[in-house]
């Protein structure tokens, strides 16, 4: 074969796994949508494509279930542990960078090791603990320990972007009478602003997609998020068209966010990843 | 600088981890030291630990029913993560060079990252549907079956809920893999590809060796998570039909929260974290030692 015959076959065969792996991903989404415009009665017999445009179907979730309720329920717990995590990893990343002390090692070791803690293994005794707290059902019990288990990813990827930023500012701004909660707010911050957004995009997607947490830690109606709510819908007689309108509303807002933010944060993952 | 305020400066640090510790401390130190505290006696959901009851708990480690769980969890952690890292490199390694709608193509690629499980449960659910989903719909009208399939029984379950892994899992390896890649040098490979190299020849000797530490260092995190994956199964399958789906994590929710055994669900809890966590140190000295 020659080199530019061979190159075409390259570049054929490129093009055709990329296809179908695309073909693949979307099958979910897109059947989601066919059935989500049609009526119950029909689902089944069309499937290529939305032949009823059913956009009714969008405004019964509402009246159907709760579905405005549960909406509100998972941006509590979403921007709670987002905020709260983008706030708490700007300070341990800016103390893991710039600071040397004792135990730094240790807590790097912990940090990393959150990161896979199976939320399935920490859900027994996290039960118990909230029930005496007094944090069970409540969102602040859930957001705590979304937090806990989610934190190591904006913490390690923070850390990186502050270990970008050159020490020579901070030492500049030190000599310039700056206290260091001053260089922080004032230097290390803005500089490290698309890593905030990023580790705020990440929190953000872990705290919309919370299932197990909320199933099991809350038990009032008004504090069950988008996940458990439409889940819950799926049993013999299950009403698909209304379980995928959910799903597609459920999802869409977190498909916005990760496309405006889709640059940054797959930058962002990997300087994480890769370091 | 007088003393005092060196030793201030020194607590600094300190003070800046503080919220993330008090969280990690009440959250997850003490929680694990509970289970491990159930773990050695008769236990529930309402008073805790009970009374102490000669490891009974561990018992159940070498009842049948645990360990056909644990078979289930390893055919579909093997299978899982081989599909996942399988998938991973060859979607990056086509997405790695220019080539007219890279970023688009990627950017689908990407999409099931951000799918929460339990709507990618939701979704394939209705994908698979043995009556109405799409699946059989297009094999039907295509006169590829006659009767339905379905993908939920006994012997499809165990593979539609790998699938399902591999759908959301893979994205996370290509977003490594594709980073990875940046860091194989250009001209190694033109040269290479002068010299008349095949491509397999050239991912073998010149790609795999660059992207080798970050490929052994995400399949172990995909390892973990995939260990501890409970959402997306339970939403489809709810362990079933007949426990060919029952993994080691639902066996954990199931025995505390439907059977009220909590001593045995924190025996088997505790069997997950020692997994994860030889997976996580293992990881750790991996990247130490680069």
């Amino acid at each position: 074969m020659s080199i530019s015959s061979k190159k075409k076959f390259t570049i054929t065969l490129r093009y055709v796994i990329i296809f179908f792996w695309s073909l693949f991903t979307l099958l979910p989404l897109y059947t989601a949508f066919v059935a989500s415009l049609t009526e119950y009665s029909n689902l089944g017999k069309t499937f290529l494509y939305p032949t009823d445009w059913a956009w009714e179907n969008y405004a019964d979730i509402f009246t159907r279930v709760e579905f405005a309720s549960f909406l509100k329920a998972t941006f509590i717990y979403a921007i709670g542990s987002s905020l709260l995590n983008v706030i708490l990893a700007t300070f341990a990343a800016y103390a893991l960078s710039r600071f040397k002390f004792r135990g730094k090692g240790f807590y790097s070791s912990l940090i990393f090791i959150t990161q896979v803690l199976p939320q399935v293994v920490i859900i027994v005794p996290v039960f118990l603990l909230l029930q005496k707290i007094g944090l069970y059902d409540t969102y602040l019990g859930v957001i705590l320990v979304v937090l806990a288990t989610s934190m190591a990813l904006p913490i390690l990827l923070l850390r990186s972007f502050f270990d970008n930023i050159p020490i020579a500012l901070e030492e500049a701004a030190s000599i310039d009478g700056c206290s260091r909660i001053k260089i922080l707010g004032k230097i290390m911050i803005p500089l490290a602003l698309p890593g905030i957004a990023t580790a705020f995009a990440l929190s953000f997607f872990t705290g919309w997609g919370q299932y197990l947490y909320p199933l099991i830690l809350t038990r009032s109606a008004e504090k069950t998020p988008v996940t458990v709510g439409i889940s819950r819908l799926i049993d013999n007689q299950t009403p698909w068209e209304m379980v995928m309108v959910g799903t597609l509303l459920s999802i869409i807002p977190a498909l916005i966010i990760y496309l405006f933010v889709q640059k940054a944060l797959i930058n962002g993952m990997t300087t994480g990843s890769v370091k | 600088m007088n003393k005092s305020k060196k030793k201030l400066q020194n607590l600094t640090p300190y003070y800046y981890l503080a919220p993330t510790i008090i969280l990690f401390v009440f959250i997850l130190l003490i929680p694990l030291f509970n289970l491990f505290k159930y773990s050695l006696g008769e236990s529930n959901i309402i008073q805790g630990f009970v009374e102490w009851n000669n490891f009974e708990n561990f018992k159940y480690l070498l009842n049948p029913k645990f360990i056909e769980s644990m078979g289930v969890t390893l055919i579909y952690v093997i299978f899982g993560v081989l599909g996942i890292v399988f998938f991973g490199t060859i979607i990056s390694l086509t997405l790695d060079k220019p080539m007219f709608g890279r970023g688009f193509f990627r950017g689908i690629a990407i999409i099931p990252w951000v799918v929460p499980q339990a709507f990618a449960a939701s979704m394939w659910s209705w994908v698979l549907n043995a009556q109405f989903g799409f699946i059989n719909q297009l094999l039907m009208s295509l006169g590829i079956i006659e009767e339905n399939l379905s993908f939920l029984s006994q012997d499809s379950a165990l593979i539609t809920v790998i699938i399902v892994r591999i759908w959301q899992g893979t994205p996370f390896m290509i977003i490594s893999l594709l980073a990875a890649l940046q860091t194989v040098p250009e001209d190694i490979q033109e040269a290479a590809s002068l010299d008349g190299v095949t491509g397999l020849q050239r991912f073998r000797y010149i790609t795999f060796p660059f992207i080798k530490p970050v490929l052994v260092s995400t399949t172990l995190i995909v390892t973990a998570w995939t260990i501890q994956i409970f959402d997306a199964v339970y939403i489809m399958t709810a362990g079933g039909p007949a426990r060919s789906t029952h993994l080691i994590s639902l066996e954990i929710y199931m025995k505390a929260f439907q059977q009220d055994d909590l001593g045995t669900a924190s025996a088997i809890a505790l069997v997950v974290l020692l997994l994860v966590t030889i997976l996580s140190l293992y990881n750790m000295k991996e990247k130490r030692r680069e």
